[in-house]
């Protein structure tokens, strides 16, 4: 079976790969809309690239790039399309979809193939809850006819270069009547996705300034701070967040200053190896949700854990 | 500018309860509310009619109580309000819930702009607007964290890396993030006021649809908390130490510091 | 925010999908705007109630409709009915168990609807659409220095000479001294004056305003007091010296003031006991909260049934409460929004007098249990708990009507005027 990837995101695009490893694909082939550098970088991880120049076509628009993606899927012959679960690959995935008449599904965690066929675990009720969906009720039958899955970041290891694919450019003819007036770049989250130990800063946090004892915290235990969504959306002390709908982490350690622990935030930390949370309020929800917690006023608390931690 | 907004009535996921023994949610009666993107889109759109005038039109497509949200629609100010109902609707998966939602537009006929949530507030498929961009062949942009429409619309759409910043024609479909406003609070005589007026009410089947859905939802279940909850009292600044070091104790042997 | 108790559902009190949206609407305003900022306006208030008043809340409120609900929407009311003023005070003490912002609200919607009762149009179209606003106070100043539950007693004196009445006299205890001085408007109080003979007969009651359009009237003399509690609204008393205002401003009838203000009283008495069973709410989620959390000797604090069965009977209690609350408000919309013939105001004194009686004793014996069972974390500042405890404590001590008054009301009416004298 042929499985294709794409993701406009570098290291989504190998975790993707592996996932697609997982489905057992006798066949990965990648989409690329970019640069011939792109192409070449995907051919070290894929059977095949299929490619559309981006230089063609211009920056990211929905449309127009949903238009380049259907040209490549029916230049091979897919039966599964794995998309990065981004905002940009979501919304093409959703297009695609329509376009071929073939289901796709989003937030997936997991998914394996079955004689039902492709089989997701996606976040149910924003990441409270798992939900096991079954993707199509017809199994594959058509010709370039993929189902479409949104793999979520962070879920899959990155796969290695093995590969030396070979690179067949695709081309597309789109009028757009849509202009890129300016693209500016945010400046991501220090890393958090990767980081093994996360410090995040929450609402218990009265002041910006005071985000320099949380970052005194992160470096005595050798990680990188994180905000809440109020935070960053609200009081744009961050560019990101930590939750659903931001990054989500993964960390062998969270700690979580001043947060109070609403679904939202946990479901972004909830593969935390172990959780630990500093809150003045003994009720704080993230208390169920630790496995270690101090109750207790942050801007006394944290200067001793820094104290301690440095003895 | 006339504008049609996508709006769901649904689970409030911050009372939804599980089944302490299966982990199941438990659906059956829980409450619900107007998404909260969906609310952001039906602020933005009349947020422009205040300014250039015209009409706000809402489609709304669900199970019979997704009626109830028409009261809160007109209490924040929108025109005229359509709704498609199914008992079988809380089944739809999004590519049902699009088409559904192209027909009824279909119905209303002329429009300038169709705004909607980028996510809906319980399922956050991120994929209705897309599909209704899609089926309708129109441009679509997501994520919008401001609109500005002034001789034309310019979108700046979130984009995870970076913001784009569009020029759209119009017709388009824009999906809104949470960022892009904060919604009026509708006053108790704007809520009088929209109780009186009536709405535009459909079955599914009015519309030559039948429930049909290729994503089938075999299970839910919210996986079990299990963490240890150690909890140290720290407010007491003489056993504040104390507490302390039980806790990095812990930690060490967790090895994680 | 999730909430730990359930609003029980009820065949009997039941409220419309517009009663229910707008409570939505209430609580969302106030879980935004009200919720994270009640405790640092009840520290900054403590400090100096007069400058760190809550102004700009208090702007937001009446912006959202939160002032004035029953009164006309021609009036800048709302054009609601009295249970919707009750479910707005009862939302506000939810977000807010110092109840001050509570308290806030329900008077400036208590006395502006008694205001549209018994004032002309001129004074309505004048004073309540700034009330509604959020730019005037309106409250009551009945009590004085020598006694409050005596209202027959009172003895500031209004002289009518030519087309204005003069005050003499002196008002203490009275909500609202601070507001008028600082809001923008200024606003003043439904307050009773002798204008006729002694006893019950020679009282009116006068739309009082200490400011208006921010003008302080000459005359008028105010301190305010440093309260225990509910710091957000301000609590003092005020000198009248040859104050002037004029006629227009009498109330009702010359000399029927008594039972108007005793109207009145009703009135603001529903929807002080909807505070109170608003903050009692906040209370019983403190201690559900608590209750999942903390552990002692090994087991959840509640499996102690000293301390699960006081809480169930605690929590019958808030029921009741709720129930005659509610009772007391359609009775009220029966009386004045429907005008039901077969009813008249006097019909409200009893099932008032349960609410006002039963609502506060609950809602403070319950704070006393929810601090016992927090243990020495209540004591501390740190905890919120003693500032829901303080607040409604104000009308067990006897606010708006004193506790063993409702009880007169209430024996009295049963027994007989004569077997109780």
């Amino acid at each position: 079976m042929e499985i294709m990837v794409y993701s406009e995101n570098e290291k989504l695009f190998k975790e993707l790969v592996t996932a697609a490893s997982h489905l057992n694909a006798s066949r990965i082939t990648s989409a690329v809309i970019g640069s011939k550098e792109d192409a070449e970088k995907a051919a070290k991880y894929t059977d095949k690239v299929l490619f559309v120049d981006s230089s063609e076509l211009g920056e990211y628009k929905p449309k127009e790039y949903v238009e380049a993606l259907c040209n490549i899927v029916k230049g091979s012959d897919p039966q599964v399309l794995l998309v990065g679960g981004t905002h940009k690959g979501n919304a093409l995935a959703a297009m695609l979809s329509v376009k071929l008449g073939e289901p796709s599904v989003t937030e997936v965690s997991d998914l394996k193939i079955t004689e039902e066929g492709l089989m997701v675990l996606r976040s149910a009720f924003g990441g409270v809850a798992v939900a096991e969906v079954r993707v199509g009720k017809k199994v594959f039958t058509k010709v370039a006819s993929p189902k479409i899955a949104c793999v979520k970041p962070g879920f899959f290891a990155p796969a290695e270069e093995s590969k030396n694919g070979e690179i067949e450019k695709i081309s597309v003819d789109v009028k757009s009547s849509t202009e890129v007036l300016e693209i500016k770049k945010k400046e991501t989250g220090a890393g958090l996705e990767d980081a093994d130990v996360v410090v995040v800063a929450g609402r218990g946090v009265k002041k910006k300034e005071d985000l320099s004892l949380i970052e005194d915290l992160a470096k005595a235990l050798g990680g990188v701070v994180g905000v809440t969504r109020p935070l960053s959306a609200d009081l744009h002390w961050a560019p990101t967040w930590v939750g659903m709908s931001g990054i989500a982490v993964k960390p062998k350690l969270y700690v979580g200053v001043g947060v109070s622990g609403q679904i939202q935030h946990i479901a972004g930390i909830r593969n935390s190896k172990v959780i630990m949370a500093v809150n003045t309020d003994p009720n704080a929800p993230i208390f169920e949700h630790a496995d270690y917690g101090i109750v207790g006023d942050l801007y006394q608390v944290v200067p001793k854990l820094i104290e301690m931690l440095k003895s | 500018m006339d504008i049609i907004v996508c709006i769901k009535q649904s689970y409030d996921v911050q009372q939804l309860k599980f089944d302490p023994k299966t982990g199941e949610p438990m659906l059956a009666g829980a409450p619900r509310k107007m998404s909260d993107m969906d609310r952001r889109a039906l602020e933005e759109a009349l947020k422009i009619k205040e300014n250039l005038g015209g009409t706000v039109k809402t489609v709304t497509v669900g199970p019979p109580e997704s009626r109830d949200v028409v009261k809160e629609i007109y209490a924040m100010g929108a025109d005229e309000a359509f709704v498609v109902t199914d008992l079988k609707l809380d089944k739809a998966d999004p590519d049902l819930t699009a088409k559904i939602i192209v027909e009824t537009i279909k119905k209303i006929r002329n429009f300038d702009l169709i705004l909607a949530g980028a996510a809906s507030t319980d399922d956050y498929s991120w994929q209705i607007p897309a599909k209704v961009a899609a089926l309708l062949d129109l441009p679509f942009f997501p994520n919008a964290v401001s609109m500005t429409v002034d001789g034309g619309l310019v979108v700046e759409s979130d984009l995870g890396d970076a913001i784009y910043k569009y020029k759209a024609p119009l017709p388009s479909v824009v999906s809104v993030s949470l960022e892009i406003n904060e919604p009026r609070i509708p006053t108790l005589s704007a809520i009088l006021k929209a109780s009186r007026k009536q709405f535009m009410d459909f079955y599914l089947q009015d519309l030559g649809l039948g429930v049909v859905t290729e994503l089938e939802v075999r299970k839910v279940v919210m996986p079990k908390v299990e963490r240890k909850n150690v909890v140290v009292e720290a407010t007491d600044p003489s056993k504040m130490e104390d507490g302390i070091k039980k806790i990095l104790d812990e930690l060490r042997k967790e090895n994680v510091i | 925010m999730e909430r730990v108790l359930e609003y029980p559902k009820d065949p009997v009190i039941t409220f419309s999908k517009e009663e229910e949206l707008f409570r939505q609407m209430v609580r969302e305003f106030c879980e935004k705007h009200i919720e994270p900022n009640w405790i640092e306006v009840d520290k900054a208030a403590e400090k100096d109630p007069m400058n760190n008043m809550p102004v700009d809340l208090i702007k937001k409120m009446g912006q959202q409709g939160l002032f004035c609900i029953p009164c006309s929407e021609e009036y800048g009311g709302q054009g609601g009915t009295y249970t919707m003023a009750t479910i707005a005070t009862e939302e506000v003490a939810y977000a807010d168990p110092s109840v001050a912002l509570a308290v806030y609200a329900l008077l400036n919607n208590g006395w502006p609807f008694a205001l549209e009762l018994f004032g002309n149009e001129e004074i309505c179209q004048e004073i309540l659409p700034e009330v509604a606003k959020g730019n005037a106070f309106f409250g009551i100043a009945s009590t004085e220095p020598q006694g409050g539950s005596d209202v027959a007693g009172i003895r500031t004196t209004a002289t009518k000479k030519g087309d204005v009445y003069v005050f003499n006299g002196e008002k203490a205890y009275i909500s609202g001294v601070g507001e008028v001085q600082r809001l923008s408007w200024g606003g003043g109080w439904f307050l009773v004056a002798r204008t006729g003979g002694p006893g019950h007969q020679g009282l009116s009651a006068f739309a009082f305003l200490a400011r208006k359009n921010g003008e302080l009237g000459k005359g008028w003399n105010p301190t305010i007091y440093e309260d225990i509690g509910r710091h957000g609204l301000t609590t003092g008393g005020f000198i009248m010296n040859d104050f002037e205002l004029e006629a227009k401003y009498l109330l009702g009838e010359e000399n029927k003031g008594f039972y108007h203000v005793m109207e009145g009283f009703n009135l603001a008495r529903i929807v002080v006991a909807a505070a109170t069973i608003g903050a009692a709410r906040w209370l019983l989620e403190k201690a559900v909260e608590w209750f999942r959390s903390r552990k002692l000797f090994g087991r959840n604090i509640s499996s102690f049934q000293g301390v699960s069965f006081k809480f169930a009977e605690l929590y019958a209690r808030w029921e009741a409460a709720r129930y005659f609350v509610y009772r007391a408000s359609r009775l009220a919309d029966k009386v004045y929004m429907e005008k039901d013939p077969s009813l008249n105001p006097k019909d409200l004194n009893v099932p008032v007098a349960l609410a006002k009686n039963y609502g506060p004793e609950t809602c403070v014996d319950l704070a006393e249990e929810v601090m016992k069972w927090y243990g020495a974390y209540a004591f501390t500042k740190e905890a919120p708990i003693f500032r829901a405890w303080l607040g409604p404590f104000s009308y067990v001590i006897g606010a708006e009507g004193a506790q063993n008054i409702m009880r007169v009301i209430i024996a009295r009416d049963l027994i007989g005027k004569e077997f109780i004298r």
